[in-house]
């Protein structure tokens, strides 16, 4: 058999022996000692690069496969993205729709007339406090060793209302199209400008931290079993607070 | 602003039906397999990108971006590290290329350096950051092909796994390899 080419040299090296002719490089390497050599080479100057990438390295981001998978889900697929995004567009008319003095209303009835249908009457002539349809938005993150639930703003208007659960996953629910979510790296951040809503929020047991900031102020620290509040509205548990970033 | 989420709260799984226990059951499987393949296969694609980038940072989220995107897929491909490899040089490149701003996902605290050793005195710390400079150095100024090829090897992939990455032909990725391994050579001894 003729030499090794660089081909076979450097499958032979990387343990890509795939072929006959691969094979028969094996054995050509044990009857030939230059191709042996040459192999032998090219394992000493890859080991010696590998070596110097090694000083370039830094350590890797302390991230485990369940916070990935729960960001996976809070994101969620295809569906789920277009499902939010009719959730918020129906939540938000609806609010539009009940919301004192809307114009909405009357627009309704207007076109309902001009088309000829049976006259619309706007509800807020016959009942003003027309509920809006409970959709709700939300979010859900695995609380790792240490979680902070923070909203971005006070509400003069609204509470938290914290329960404590037996499950795995902090969740957040507000009304729809009243609050963001972003979830990063052991935080929560809820966007809260201009809202009025009352959240609920749940948090496992197990959890060992969770603290909600209200503006940068704590309104509730939840630490192994020890439980720090602002506020209670409603006695123990669930807890209802005030978002006005009072301290405890 | 970037890295808003607005979700709807998902519902209960249906009770009472063997196809969802069989759902039930395929997600379970493929929350192990995804489990263990984090396990081996997280840090091999945080470094390669580190080390293609030097950009820790970058390198963190584009690991973490590809591993999303296979939960997101909730199925897992014929080869999982192949398809992770190839999702994650699509985010690289993409984001070379736009030049968009990186979002920050689940980033922890990172040290500055990976020592396996006690840590070194002020003289070593001197030379070991001029000889990181160096091989820094090196592999920016490498062609982008031989770079990336011969970081992928350096994390033991595959040669297949390697040509579908880098979209090369399978047959001649050990002769590649020679070239840019010659060619690290080259750069590095003459390098002051």
């Amino acid at each position: 058999m003729n030499h090794l080419d660089v081909e076979q040299v450097e499958r032979l090296l990387d343990g890509e022996i795939a072929t006959a002719g691969d094979r028969s490089a094996r054995v050509h390497v044990g009857e030939c000692g230059d191709c042996r050599e040459r192999v032998a080479l090219a394992e000493r100057q890859t080991e010696a690069i590998r070596n110097l990438l090694r000083q370039v390295d830094h350590e890797p981001p302390k991230v485990d496969a369940r916070q990935l998978a729960a960001q996976a889900r809070v994101r969620g697929g295809g569906w789920q993205k277009w499902a939010a995004g009719i959730l918020l567009v129906i939540g938000s008319a609806g609010i539009l729709y009940a919301a004192p003095g809307s114009p909405l209303r009357g627009w309704l009835a207007a076109a309902a007339r001009w088309i000829g249908h049976a006259e619309v009457k706007a509800p807020s002539e016959e009942s003003p406090s027309a509920p809006a349809p409970r959709s709700v938005s939300g979010i859900a993150v695995i609380p790792g060793d240490s979680l902070v639930i923070l909203f971005e703003e006070s509400q003069p208007e609204g509470r938290a209302r914290i329960t404590l659960t037996p499950g795995t996953e902090v969740t957040v629910r507000a009304p729809a199209g009243s609050a963001t979510f972003t979830s990063q790296v052991s935080r929560l951040v809820i966007g809260n400008e201009g809202a009025a809503s009352t959240y609920d929020i749940e948090i496992p047991l197990r959890a060992p931290r969770v603290e909600v900031l209200v503006k940068g102020e704590r309104i509730f620290l939840k630490e192994g079993l020890d439980i720090t509040i602002a506020d209670t509205g409603v006695g123990t548990g669930p807890y209802l607070l005030p978002l006005t970033g009072r301290k405890p | 602003m970037h890295g808003q989420i607005l979700v709807a709260l998902r519902a209960g799984i249906p009770a009472d039906s063997s196809r969802a226990e069989a759902r039930t059951g395929s997600r379970a499987d493929f929350h192990d397999r995804y489990v263990a393949l984090f396990d081996t296969h997280f840090t091999r694609l945080f470094r390669y990108f580190d080390r293609l980038s030097g950009e820790p940072d970058l390198a963190a989220d584009i690991a973490q971006e590809a591993f999303i995107k296979l939960y997101e897929r909730q199925e897992m491909p014929d080869r999982p590290e192949a398809w992770l490899i190839s999702v994650a040089m699509n985010l690289f490149r993409n984001t070379r290329s736009t030049g968009a701003r990186r979002r920050l996902l689940l980033t922890g605290q990172r040290g500055e350096r990976v020592y396996s050793d006690p840590p070194p005195t002020p003289e070593q710390s001197v030379i070991g950051k001029e000889s990181q400079a160096r091989v820094r150095t090196v592999i920016d100024g490498m062609p982008e092909r031989e770079r990336e090829l011969l970081l992928l090897q350096a994390e033991g992939y595959s040669y297949r796994d390697m040509a579908d990455a880098l979209d090369l032909n399978e047959a001649s990725i050990g002769t590649l390899l020679a070239r840019a391994r010659q060619l690290f050579r080259a750069a590095y001894e003459e390098e002051p």
